[in-house]
């Protein structure tokens, strides 16, 4: 099997008062296993909802997934039954939530909170969960694993509260772990010692990795390949290396172009004018255009599909101008 | 030791902060005395407590009859002794009954949502709409009085209130980001109720139970005292002073006293309620 999780036109929506609307349309990726896919993009595009959907934790009412596929390992996540994705999830395929104080549960210890996990998923005695928790504590080093076991989350700071947080989310040692927005609750120091641990854990553990985030600096840090989000689509995807030397849609040149940076002569900065058009007033063509500085040379009316570049095979994007 | 260590924590925690209240401690020592009493009825009451002796009727309290005697020549002391263990078995049965599926209706209809919680509230809020005392009227004029029938009729009148205290803080930590990551983790509905809700919901339902056992208390009171309740000669609280009204100016002692020792149950089972409910609220916690 070439992939571990392959996404293939993913279109999820949501209910507002005056009817169904389109959260995401089209989202199309593929992840080779140990790989790390960072998904970048303003808050509301969909970066969350297109994790939410693949783990199957829309809420129940107000959301459907229009269409799309999404194979792991194999299986259709969209389709299988609920029991089943159930048991994928916390095992197979696991997430990182953003904010690790509020993530755990404030009236259990968080020794027993990662042994529940072990314990759920494997069985095998709660004698051996507890064995197997400490042990994961010791991986996400947590000093004093032993004494800290039966501490309550609120005992803990945020960053010791993420280790928890990640040591529950391998404890069965996932092949795919979604990990949203993991560090932007964390002060700048923390984020870099998470960022080293998670990439030291997927090394041992050879695991995929789904990373959102609104923080290109963390994407260059973690990720193989970048798809970079506008409103409800991917606009772009490549390599890391490839996508911050060559980036070629016009949102994601602007978006490189708008982050401050201490090796460049920042004058230059130009954030993006304008704001993403609302979900109930989506244009029928290219959803940049409106704040698109090629704007003069494009056709508004036409939607741009996702295509390979011609001079490279690796790298997609969604722009009427590159085709 | 994993759970005695949990239980030692919670324990020390809410004690401080139980600590600091001083009429909690007021409420716990009487509900604590009072219960005592009740428990111990047997050896303390001095006279059996349905023996007729009518050469002795209307005895104002003297050192033979602590509390004096009623219309029937019973001991007022040894009646009440037996009359509270009455009033803390129909009460506290009566409340952990509610308690038990009003929990489960409230949560149930709180965790699920729409069309579930909309039947299950409604029927709740149908049987709320009857008063208390009518509800009890009711079940107990076509049940008959009794025991068994003032417990379930009290538990029907309670279980609505319990189910919206437990209905609410359930959405309240449904919303919360663990209970996502508890989904996150493939955790089950009924897991995710039991282990890491349920817990946390607790504390309001602990409150809730001491408040409404003072209610419960003295609900059975007011029926036994329009003649809807445990039948006679079982001496009740309530039914005492019924017995003892007609005599109310020439004999006092014999409605009195039965009606202070309500007022005492109801009176420490409040400043219970109000000192768990600081002890066990986490926002006071911090505060403090």
């Amino acid at each position: 099997m070439e992939y571990v999780l392959e996404v293939k036109n993913l279109s999820t929506a949501f209910k507002l008062r005056s009817g169904w609307y389109p959260a995401t349309c089209d989202i199309s990726f593929s992840l080779k296993p140990n790989e790390t896919l960072a998904i970048v993009g303003e808050s509301g595009c969909g970066k969350s909802v297109t994790a939410f959907s693949l783990m199957g934790l829309l809420p129940k009412h107000g959301s459907r997934i229009d269409s799309g596929t999404a194979l792991f390992k194999g299986e259709d996540l969209l389709t299988m039954p609920k029991d089943k994705l159930r048991k994928i999830r916390g095992s197979a395929m696991t997430m990182i939530f953003q904010e690790p104080m509020t993530s755990l549960n404030p009236v259990l210890t968080v020794g027993s909170q990662i042994a529940e996990a072990v314990y759920y998923h494997r069985g095998g005695g709660k004698a051996a969960a507890k064995k197997r928790a400490l042990q994961l504590m010791d991986m996400v080093k947590i000093p004093a694993p032993e004494s800290r076991y039966n501490d309550y989350p609120h005992h803990l700071s945020g960053g010791m509260c993420q280790r928890i947080m990640i040591a529950m989310s391998l404890a069965c040692e996932p092949d795919l772990v979604f990990a949203d927005e993991p560090t932007t609750a964390l002060d700048v120091t923390i984020q870099a010692q998470m960022l080293y641990l998670l990439h030291e854990l997927k090394q041992k553990q050879q695991m995929s990795m789904i990373f959102i985030t609104h923080d290109l600096g963390v994407v260059a840090h973690v990720a193989d390949r970048v798809a970079v989000m506008y409103a409800g689509n991917i606009v772009e995807t490549a390599p890391v290396a490839e996508l911050f030397a060559n980036p070629r849609h016009p949102y994601t040149q602007a978006l490189l172009k708008s982050i401050p940076r201490l090796d460049r002569d920042n004058r230059d900065i130009a954030p993006i004018q304008g704001m993403v058009p609302a979900i109930d007033k989506m244009p029928g063509g290219c959803r940049f255009y409106s704040r698109c500085r090629k704007q003069t040379q494009c056709r508004p009316d036409e939607f741009p599909q996702l295509k390979a570049l011609k001079d490279s095979q690796d790298h997609l994007d969604r722009c009427l101008l590159n085709e | 030791m994993n759970a005695m260590a949990r239980l030692k924590y919670l324990g020390t925690e809410t004690y401080e902060v139980f600590n600091r209240n001083k009429t909690s401690w007021a409420g716990l020592l009487l509900l604590s005395i009072l219960l005592l009493i009740a428990l111990l009825a047997p050896i303390l009451a001095p006279y059996n407590p349905v023996e007729q002796n009518i050469i002795q009727r209307l005895q104002p309290p003297s050192s033979q009859f602590l509390l004096g005697t009623d219309y029937y020549g019973r001991d007022v002391l040894s009646r009440i002794i037996w009359g509270c263990r009455v009033s803390f078995v129909i009460g506290s049965i009566s409340v952990g009954i509610a308690m038990f599926f009003g929990t489960i209706f409230g949560s149930l209809a709180g965790y699920k949502g729409g069309y579930l919680d909309h039947l299950i509230m409604g029927i709740m809020d149908v049987l709320m709409s009857i008063p208390i005392l009518l509800m009890g009227l009711l079940i107990v004029a076509i049940l008959g009085p009794s025991k068994v029938n003032l417990i379930i009729a009290l538990a029907l009148t309670m279980i609505p209130r319990f189910a919206r205290i437990a209905r609410a803080p359930t959405i309240a930590a449904k919303n919360k980001v663990y209970v996502e990551a508890c989904q996150a983790m493939g955790f089950s509905d009924f897991r995710i109720l039991v282990v890491h809700i349920f817990p946390n919901i607790l504390g309001d339902l602990m409150v809730m139970g001491s408040i409404w056992m003072a209610t419960a208390v003295r609900t059975e009171a007011a029926l036994s005292f329009i003649g809807l309740g445990v039948n006679p000669p079982t001496a009740t609280l309530g039914g005492m002073i019924r017995e003892g009204f007609k005599d109310i100016l020439s004999a006092p002692w014999a409605s009195l006293f039965p009606g202070l020792v309500i007022l005492l149950i109801v009176f420490s089972a409040n400043l219970l309620g109000d000192g768990l409910r600081d002890a066990l609220d986490p926002k006071l916690r911090n505060e403090n």
